[in-house]
Parts: structure tokens; C-alpha cells; sequence
């Protein structure tokens, strides 16, 4: 193949090389010397006007270009017809060159020079022009004769050679002197001689003229010849390099296509490893034997898929070991993992929930109505976020029990951010419930066990204090005043605690109903007028009339306003000050303020406030009682009603109090 | 002269029942005092009383078991009822409700005044 390739080559380089270099070919020295004969015959030609010696050198040049082209010629290599036909040129111009060497001799002697014969009677001519001018009669006569001389010159017939010849006789005979006559004589001599050289000169022009055409017609056959054999030899040069080159190609073509085809058996053999691999051979690698880029993809692939193969089998190792039961479900709600935890808190195994539906298989209802409460689940696959059960759930088992659970659910995203399943972890959580109804029942009972005592007392002290078992002793008064103000903070004390403890659990301690803000405050208002005035504390209520109705807890939110107005009026740092409640709506917001000219919350307690039974360090200079519990209760408040509360302060100037509830989160839903 | 109207007072705490009493009778009512749902729905029995205010945790027959049985009486349009507690969860307010309870209030949440006010107000409902 590569002999084939090599020879080719050699092929194209060769015609190549003929194509671009300057070897002239043969159909051009023909045609050089065809050029050069014609020239040279329009030389010989041209002779009669030129000066001789140029046309002589001219005619000489030609011929001498034309023996040129004739030497190159011969440098081809020549068929022997080519050679004769050589032969035949050579004798032919061979015979030019003899006539046209005669007629330039003749032209030399006829000459217009003085060497010239028509040079020569020149002066005859004078000498007689001069004897005749005077007698008019001869000076017709005589230009007579020069206008035959003339005439001949013109048309070179012999006629006009008689005419003149005659009519010289005729002049002689009149002319009386005797050298003019020798003069006339010597000029007919001449002119006889020039006019019998110019006639051969015709001759041998004639003969040139033949001679001429006899080369031309040599060289135009020949020319034909040659132009078909150089078409010949050109179009079998040509076919010879079309195939070669065409060979080439084809060679190339297969060489290529070979070596394409290997590397694609290659890549078709690892596309088949790959496949098997994700139909399930997953210990099957490429067997790799080559030492080429291709192999070592190889190698990097076989490399890959351990690494994932291991990570893939760590992370179901994982899988299985999580303590809690876990699901994993796709996009179209279909089980794809199911733990050891889930069957055993199910009680279904793995292969009967594999590729089931989740709903139809896993049912999570609520504790009580036995609805089913898995929405999170599809909440979770749609919003993208995780999801967490409420605390009334139960899982029912394959055998129909009930289990209290536990759940969260969490979207799974692909590479691109797109949600590609969900992961639910569920846990029994029977203990736990039990622990947590015991604890919340321990509370009611507790609550309730406290409140009795407590709720009696109080009535017990108004109805004393109310008069209706007579008239308090004036100094009694205060004393039993102080009781019930103790007894008051315990019952709120209870009620804050409850309170705490159901938030904590996240019951719901009250439902929301319709509320008119202005109404509550104007409650908490009035409920404060006396504790005010006693402390002659100014109390300023600014209600926007623009508030509109609003989904609230009604107690929660009156605990907040009282729990806010209180402790500003208490904090009012002893005798006078002012407390200021706005209320508004704007942007959207309910927003409640209030504030006081009071002794201030100290920087370095400004962080704890809102927690648990703390009570800033200047508290207790005032003499004033607080439990410390009502700001963190009313801030788990507001918070629960989707606002924030945050507080200004200075030391010694006041403090603000902020409350904000977004509008959207206690707008009034209307059923229609 | 208008009648006394008569109060039943159904509660199992002795300083509540103690200061019912004595407050209300105070206000001009006439008060009687059950300690417990059993004796309350005997008394009921006895005579029917024109507002009963009935507290629910109660031993033997609690303040739930107080209302079936007035609404096993056929006595829920007769007079009205009034649960009083310390117990203070919805799903209690919404089975008294639902067992036919005209009014339910928080004892420890209530100055003594406005739980008279509450008496009034239930006395004079139709």
C-alpha cells in the first residue's frame, strides 16, 4: 500500500513539475518559426520602402530567429515523421534564403543609392533635364519618357519598358547635341538594366512568395499534428494523474475509515460495558488492553465507577442504619427506598412497598377523625420545602394498629435545583405522646388544682372589700387591698404558666375570632383608669379609626396591651409621667406603641428582657411588683400572631414599646 | 314584688361554693349549693332552678355528665346553664357548648363583679 502510495506521488509531482516549469513546448517553437518566416517575408516585401540595409537586417534577423526556433526544435525529442518533416523545412528555407539573398542583391543594384542603377542615371537625367528645359517641345518629350519611366516604376510592366524605350529613340533623334544624346543613351542603358532587374525580381518574389506559403503549409499541418499530439500526450498525462490522484484518495479514504471504525468498535464496547453496568452487572469493568488515549479513558471510567459504586454503597448503608423509619419517594409519589426502621415501623418489608404508590400503602391519618393527613407529603414535593407533620398524626400498620408518629418530609433536588422526590422520616412517637398528654393533662390539672384556691380568695377579698359583709375597718383596708393584689399576681402568675407551657407543646390555647382593637383597648383602658390615677400617671389613648377587624386571639393580644400598659404605668418612676398607647394601621400592619416618661430599661438589661422572670436591675428600686413573666409571655404572643414586639429605651427618659402584626396574617377571611 | 330567682349552684370546691353563695345571695337571689353532679341533678329534680351554674371537675357526676343529664331531662329549654370552671381549654368550652351549656366562663379569669354580671345577663336571656 505504500508502494502504491509512493508511486502515485511520484505521478503528481511529475505532471506537476511538466505543468509549472518553464520548458517551452513544441507547439510554441513551431509557431516561433512560422512567425519568424512571415516576418521575414514582410520584410523582403517592405523592401521597396524601407531603407536596404534595414530591411536587409531585419529580413536576416528572421531568418536567423527562424533557424533558432528550428535548433530548439530539434532539442524535443522528434518521431522520425517529425524529423523528416524537419528535413523538408530545412530545404525550403534553404531556398529562401537563395532567393531572398538574389532578389536583395537585385535590390542593391537597382538601388535608389548612388551605387544603385536608378542612383546612377540620376545624373544623366539632370544633364538632359538641362539641355531640354529651354526647347519646350523636348522638355515634352522628355517628361514623356519620365512619366513612362515612372509608369513602369509604378505598375512594372513591360509595356511601359517598350514606351520608354521608344520614346527615347524619338528624343534622340531631335536632340542636336552630342552629349546629351550619350547622356540620354546612358540613361536608357540604365534604366533598361534596372527595369530587367526589377522584372526578375518579381520573379523571384513570386518564387519567395511560393516558398513562403511552402513552409507555412508544412508548419500548419504540422502545428495540427502537434496540437493533437500534444492533446494526446497531455490528456493521457492528465487521465494518468486523475487516477493517481483519484487512487490516493481512495487509499486515504480506507486508511481513515479503517482507523475511525477502530475507535468506534472501541467506544461501541465500552457503551456496552456501560449499559450492562446500569442494567445491574455493576462489577463489570472494561477490559482494557490498548495504550491510547482511548484506553486510559478507559482506565479513568473503570476508576470512576468503583468510586461511585463505593459511595453508592456507603450511602445505603446509611440509609439502612438510620435509627428512625425513612422513605424515600420519587416525583410521581412511588416508594424507591424503604428502611429497615420503616418495615419494622409499618410492618410492611421492602419488597411489598417498592414501586407501590405511597399513599396506597403507607397511611398516615389523623389521630382522631382518622382522615388522612399526609398533605405535607405533596406540600413538601411541590413548595420545595421541608415539611413537618403536625402532632396529631398516626401511622396505621399493615395489620391496622395505630401509631402515633412523628414525621418531617423533605424535598430531594437534582443538580439542576429541580425536585426530584421526597425523603420522609417518621419515628414512633406513642411514648412520647403519652408522655406529652400526661404532661399536658398534668398541667390542666395542675393549673386548675392551683386556680381553685386562688380563684375563690380573690372572690372572697372583692366581696369583703366590696362591703358586703359591712363596712372594713379603715386600717384593714390596705391589708386586704395587699391580699388581693397578691392573689392577682398569682392567678396571672398560673395563667402566664399554662400559657407558656401550651405554647411550648404548640396547642393551641384559644381560637381566633373577630376582633375590634378598639373595643380591647378601650377594656385594658379602663381596667388601668384607677391603677393610673393612684400612681398619677397620665394615660393618653391614641386609636386610629382606620384599624379595621381583625382575626386575633382575644385574650392573647388583651394580655398583651394590659401586660404593656401596666408595666409602663408601673415603671412611670414614681409620682406623675405620662403613658402614651397609639394604635394604627399602616402599611399593612396593625401596629400598637406605647410609651412611657418612666425610669427606662438600663443598657446592660435591655437584652433579657423578654426573657423568663427576669426583671431589670432597676426594678425593684421602684417598690413595684412583677412576676418578670409578662413580657415574655405577651412577646410569644404577638409572635404567635405572626407580629414582632421590640422596645426603645433610655435610662432615667422612658421607654417605647413596639407591637406589629402584619395585616394579612389576622385579615378577617371572609366566608361567604 | 318579682320572685327571688333561684340559683343552683352545682360545685365540688367548698371556698367557691361558700363565696357563690353568699355573694349571690347577697344580690338578692336565692341560692342553693350541690356538691357534686349527683346531688345537683336530684336537686334539679326537685325543683327546677332558674339558672344553674355548674362547675366541671367534679367527683361522680362531673359538669359534662351534669348537662347530658339535663338534656335527658328534656329540662335544656327550661332554665339556663352556666358552666363555671377553671379549666380552661376550647375543646371543653365546645363540648359544653355542644352538650347545650348557655354560657361558659373561667371562674379564676373573673372579678367577683363581673360574674354577677354574667348571672344577670344569663338570667335575663330568653
Amino acid at each position: 500500500m505504500f508502494v502504491f502510495v509512493t508511486i502515485s506521488v511520484w505521478f503528481v509531482f511529475d505532471l506537476v513539475r511538466n505543468v509549472l516549469s518553464n520548458e517551452v513546448p513544441k507547439q510554441t517553437r513551431y509557431l516561433e518559426m512560422e512567425i519568424n518566416i512571415k516576418e521575414a517575408s514582410e520584410s523582403i516585401y517592405l523592401y521597396d520602402s524601407l531603407s536596404s540595409s534595414v530591411a536587409i537586417d531585419q529580413w536576416e534577423e528572421n531568418i536567423s530567429n527562424y533557424q533558432e526556433g528550428r535548433d530548439l526544435l530539434l532539442e524535443y525529442e522528434l518521431t522520425d515523421e517529425e524529423h523528416r518533416i524537419v528535413n523538408r523545412l530545412d530545404e525550403v528555407k534553404r531556398e529562401i534564403v537563395n532567393v531572398g539573398q538574389r532578389i536583395i542583391e537585385i535590390n542593391q543594384q537597382i538601388g535608389l543609392d548612388n551605387n544603385g542603377l536608378i542612383g546612377k542615371f540620376r545624373n544623366d537625367i539632370h544633364f538632359v533635364e538641362d539641355v531640354v528645359v529651354d526647347r519646350v517641345d523636348l522638355h515634352d518629350m522628355w517628361l514623356q519618357i519620365r512619366r513612362h519611366e515612372k509608369d513602369f516604376l509604378l505598375h512594372q510592366d513591360k509595356i511601359y519598358v517598350d514606351q520608354v524605350e521608344e520614346s527615347v529613340v524619338r528624343l534622340r533623334q531631335s536632340l542636336q547635341n552630342e552629349e546629351a544624346r550619350e547622356r540620354l543613351d546612358s540613361y536608357l542603358q540604365y534604366f533598361l538594366s534596372a527595369a530587367d532587374l526589377t522584372l526578375t525580381r518579381i520573379e523571384l518574389q513570386r518564387e519567395y512568395r511560393g516558398l513562403i506559403a511552402q513552409i507555412d503549409d508544412i508548419l500548419d499541418d504540422e502545428l495540427q499534428n502537434i496540437s493533437t499530439s500534444e492533446v494526446d500526450r497531455q490528456s493521457q498525462w492528465a487521465t494518468y494523474s486523475f487516477l493517481a490522484i483519484v487512487l490516493v484518495l481512495v487509499l486515504s479514504v480506507l486508511i481513515i475509515y479503517q482507523a475511525i471504525r477502530s475507535i468506534i468498535d472501541r467506544i461501541d464496547y465500552y457503551r456496552q460495558v456501560t449499559t450492562d453496568i446500569t442494567e445491574g452487572d455493576i462489577d463489570k469493568r472494561i477490559v482494557v488492553s490498548e495504550n491510547d488515549e482511548l484506553s486510559r479513558l478507559a482506565e479513568d471510567f473503570n476508576e470512576m465507577t468503583d468510586n461511585i459504586l463505593s459511595e453508592q454503597i456507603f450511602t445505603e448503608t446509611l440509609f439502612e442504619s438510620i435509627g428512625d423509619g425513612a422513605i424515600v419517594i420519587d416525583s410521581t409519589m412511588k416508594i424507591k427506598l424503604f428502611n429497615p426502621a420503616a418495615e419494622r415501623i409499618t410492618g410492611f418489608s421492602e419488597d411489598e412497598v417498592i414501586g407501590e404508590r405511597f399513599d396506597e400503602v403507607i397511611k398516615l391519618v389523623h389521630d382522631e377523625t382518622g382522615h388522612r393527613n399526609d398533605s405535607f407529603i405533596r406540600k413538601a414535593l411541590l413548595d420545595g420545602e421541608v415539611q413537618y407533620m403536625d402532632g396529631t398524626t398516626s401511622l396505621v400498620r399493615n395489620d391496622g394498629e395505630k401509631i402515633a408518629v412523628d414525621d418531617s418530609a423533605a424535598p430531594i433536588f437534582d443538580s439542576n435545583g429541580n425536585i426530584k422526590g421526597v425523603v420522609i422520616i417518621f419515628r414512633d412517637v406513642t411514648e412520647q405522646r403519652k408522655l406529652e398528654e400526661n404532661k399536658e393533662m398534668f398541667f390542666n390539672i395542675a393549673s386548675h388544682q392551683l386556680r381553685t384556691p386562688l380563684g375563690s380568695m380573690r372572690w372572697n377579698l372583692e366581696a369583703l372589700l366590696a362591703g358586703d359583709e359591712g363596712e372594713i375597718p379603715e386600717k384593714m383596708q390596705p391589708i386586704l387591698e395587699d391580699v388581693k393584689n397578691s392573689n392577682e399576681r398569682l392567678v396571672k402568675l398560673v395563667n402566664d404558666l399554662l400559657d407558656i407551657s401550651r405554647i411550648e407543646q404548640g396547642r393551641q390555647i384559644d381560637e381566633k375570632e373577630v376582633v375590634d382593637i378598639k373595643e380591647v383597648i378601650d377594656e385594658v383602658e379602663h381596667q388601668m383608669l384607677p391603677i393610673a390615677e393612684e400612681k398619677n400617671v397620665e394615660l393618653q389613648m391614641i386609636i386610629d379609626d382606620s384599624i379595621p377587624q381583625l382575626q386575633l386571639y382575644r385574650r392573647e393580644i388583651r394580655d398583651v396591651v394590659e401586660n404593656l400598659l401596666s408595666n409602663a404605668i408601673k415603671y412611670s418612676g414614681g409620682e406623675g409621667g405620662k403613658v402614651t398607647l397609639e394604635a394604627m394601621f399602616s402599611g399593612n400592619n396593625l401596629k400598637i406603641q406605647v410609651s412611657d416618661t418612666g425610669i427606662g430599661i438600663p443598657k446592660s438589661d435591655q437584652d433579657q428582657i423578654f426573657s423568663r422572670f427576669y426583671r431589670a436591675s432597676n426594678a425593684t428600686t421602684l417598690n413595684v411588683q412583677g412576676t418578670g413573666i409578662g413580657l415574655s409571655v405577651s412577646k410569644m404572643f404577638v409572635e404567635k400572631m405572626g407580629g414582632k414586639m421590640w422596645f426603645e429605651s433610655e435610662e432615667e427618659e422612658g421607654t417605647v414599646f413596639h407591637v406589629v402584626i402584619p395585616y394579612n396574617e389576622v385579615a378577617v377571611q371572609d366566608d361567604a | 314584688m318579682k320572685d327571688k330567682k333561684y340559683i343552683l349552684v352545682i360545685e365540688d370546691d367548698q371556698a367557691y361554693g361558700r363565696v357563690f353563695t353568699r355573694k349571690l345571695t347577697h344580690e338578692g337571689y336565692e341560692v342553693k349549693w350541690a356538691k357534686d353532679g349527683e346531688e345537683g341533678l336530684k336537686m334539679i329534680d326537685e325543683k327546677k332552678p332558674d339558672l344553674a351554674i355548674v362547675d366541671l371537675m367534679m367527683p361522680k357526676i362531673d359538669g359534662f355528665g351534669v348537662l347530658k343529664g339535663i338534656q335527658d331531662r328534656g329540662f335544656q329549654d327550661d332554665f339556663k346553664v352556666v358552666i363555671a370552671t377553671n379549666l380552661s381549654q376550647n375543646i371543653d368550652r365546645e363540648k359544653a357548648d355542644k352538650l347545650g351549656a348557655d354560657d361558659y366562663f373561667v371562674k379564676s379569669n373573673l372579678s367577683i363583679k363581673k360574674m354577677v354580671d354574667k348571672v344577670r345577663e344569663n338570667l335575663s336571656k330568653n
